[in-house]
């Protein structure tokens, strides 16, 4: 795996002797006049959320904390894939859980063929149940460790590890049970009402979740006529087959879309290799397609799109449209990273 | 003094205190040269000083300082921003100990120089995520942009140093090692 260095680490920098340096600007600072209007534009207009403040606090603190602790101290996994003892009568495909609570709402899902997330939100209080492949159970385990100390909790029936971020933030990750992980997270809520909804969780197969989902969100089944629908007015490449998009598992629109788009882009890069007029023609109409106004709605992924189809139309060579678009290494699917 | 500037000044201490060196590892790792970051903080805690009824309290005020030394790094990229007369001290003492980046080895010229192929936006993202250990909303709140924005401009970018490198990053979140963030949804 590549090294990803960080010039500075954190506690780098807390090292660097440079407290007179801190103090003098202070008071340098604080001795100048008080302009409340100044400098408006300089700064983020929105005030973030307030459970955003448990997850500051946490990665704040997490950032300082050496790392390096005992596998040995993270909780077992009560039985091993497919072991009997280990499926406790739970059926094989149930390795997603659910939250039925009035006031919550799924906010968003996506999913790939080893992992998987659905998060529900309640006023500010927020609900992540995220599913892992089993294999990356020790991997979480070990580094939710840096949090601190973890409780001994129950969740769905397993013996599970709880820790606390902070008092109205916490997670617990439940070991693996038919080859899956679970990781519970509830911010925006103090301990109590977190372990209350813990008990509210249910475990469910492929069909309990779709039936506990929102009618927005795109099942397996219905990922190929999605599609088909969202690219209707999008041109595609001669060969371009939708099959191959390698979408899978349950998502919210825009994963299908942003997945969907990308592939047909990333084709039409390909493309651009022999028939640069070709390519460059199908996507400069971009903006009108309609997919790309709906994903437009929820971020800025049709930038993609139009800063790939603004590369073409310079006449940029193949190789760095195909580097600068992120399609040198273009997955058909929907990419999560 | 009144009682009220009182109040005024001992929240603004605290706030220094508890992000100065949260906010100088953000612009250290975004300079090229490692005096250049004083001026970057020294702008960036003086708008909190003029606007400090905006800044959020406790630790969402990090969020917010990121927001601000993004613009004035990029105000200081194009050559817009006036060099301040504050901190002098502190880009004389940065000048003296704290290494430059420019130095590394070749192995993290080689990830410096893949990542330096990456859009302003994607790259950012990317950065965010790995050395600030952000989750996507809070990247989200820094960049004043939607979560969903987020992962997908990190999806991106995560794609790009995979053609470069030829190798895949580590996965997003709370990682194991020396850099543990907020997993989550990390990446979605």
């Amino acid at each position: 795996m590549t090294d990803w260095p960080n010039p500075f680490p954190h506690q780098a920098v807390c090292d660097l002797p440079l407290s007179h340096a801190r103090v003098e600007l202070l008071e340098e600072i604080m001795s100048t006049p008080v302009l409340d209007q100044v400098d408006r534009a300089a700064a983020p207009r929105r005030t973030p959320p307030r459970w955003l403040a448990a997850a500051g606090a946490a990665a704040a603190v997490v950032a300082t904390v050496s790392i390096p602790l005992a596998l040995d101290a993270v909780h077992e996994p009560a039985g091993r894939p497919g072991s009997p003892a280990a499926s406790g009568g739970v059926a094989a495909d149930a390795r997603r859980a659910v939250l039925d609570q009035p006031g919550w709402t799924v906010e968003h899902v996506s999913e790939t063929a080893d992992d998987g997330q659905i998060e529900y939100a309640s006023g500010g209080r927020r609900l992540s149940i995220m599913w892992r492949t089993g294999a990356l159970y020790q991997t979480f385990a070990l580094d939710r460790q840096a949090i601190g100390p973890s409780k001994a909790v129950e969740l769905l029936g397993l013996p599970s590890r709880q820790w606390a971020y902070d008092a109205s933030d916490h997670t617990t990750i439940r070991p693996v049970q038919n080859g899956s992980t679970l990781e519970v997270r509830g911010s925006g809520m103090d301990e109590a009402a977190y372990r209350t909804l813990l008990g509210e969780l249910r475990l469910v197969d492929d069909a309990g979740f779709a039936a506990a989902l929102p009618e927005s969100v795109v099942t397996p089944g219905e990922v190929r006529a999605t599609v088909a629908r969202m690219l209707a007015d999008v041109p595609v490449p001669l060969g371009f087959d939708q099959a191959e998009l390698g979408i899978s598992g349950f998502n919210t629109r825009f994963y299908v879309g942003a997945g969907a788009v990308r592939a047909v882009v990333c084709a039409w890069v390909e493309v651009y290799a022999g028939a640069p007029a070709k390519a460059s023609a199908a996507l400069s109409g971009a903006r009108d397609w309609v997919v790309l106004q709906e994903l437009a709605v929820d971020g800025s992924f049709a930038e993609f799109v139009h800063e790939t189809a603004d590369l073409m139309r310079s006449g940029e060579p193949a190789a760095a449209v195909k580097l600068q678009s992120g399609c040198a290494a273009a997955e058909t699917g929907v990419s999560r990273g | 003094m009144s009682q009220r500037a009182d109040g005024r000044d001992e929240l603004f201490r605290r706030m220094y205190a508890d992000n100065f060196d949260l906010v100088l590892g953000y612009v250290l790792r975004r300079v090229r040269h490692t005096e250049d970051a004083a001026d970057v903080v020294a702008e960036t805690f003086l708008v909190a000083w003029r606007r400090l009824s905006d800044v959020p309290d406790g630790d969402d005020a990090r969020l917010w300082l990121y927001g601000v030394a993004r613009r004035t790094l990029a105000n200081q990229r194009r050559g817009e921003s006036r060099r301040t007369a504050l901190g002098e001290r502190l880009r004389h003492d940065l000048a003296g100990v704290a290494p430059d980046p420019a130095d590394d080895v070749v192995a993290e010229q080689t990830l410096r120089t893949a990542v330096a192929t990456l859009r302003p936006d994607d790259r950012e993202v990317l950065l965010l995520s790995l050395w600030e250990g952000l989750e996507p909303r809070e990247i989200a709140v820094v960049l004043q942009c939607s979560a969903i924005a987020v992962r997908t401009r990190l999806s991106r970018a995560r794609g790009r140093l995979r053609g470069a490198l030829g190798n895949d990053p580590p996965p997003d979140g709370h990682l194991p090692g020396k850099h543990p963030l907020l997993a989550r949804e990390e990446g979605r």
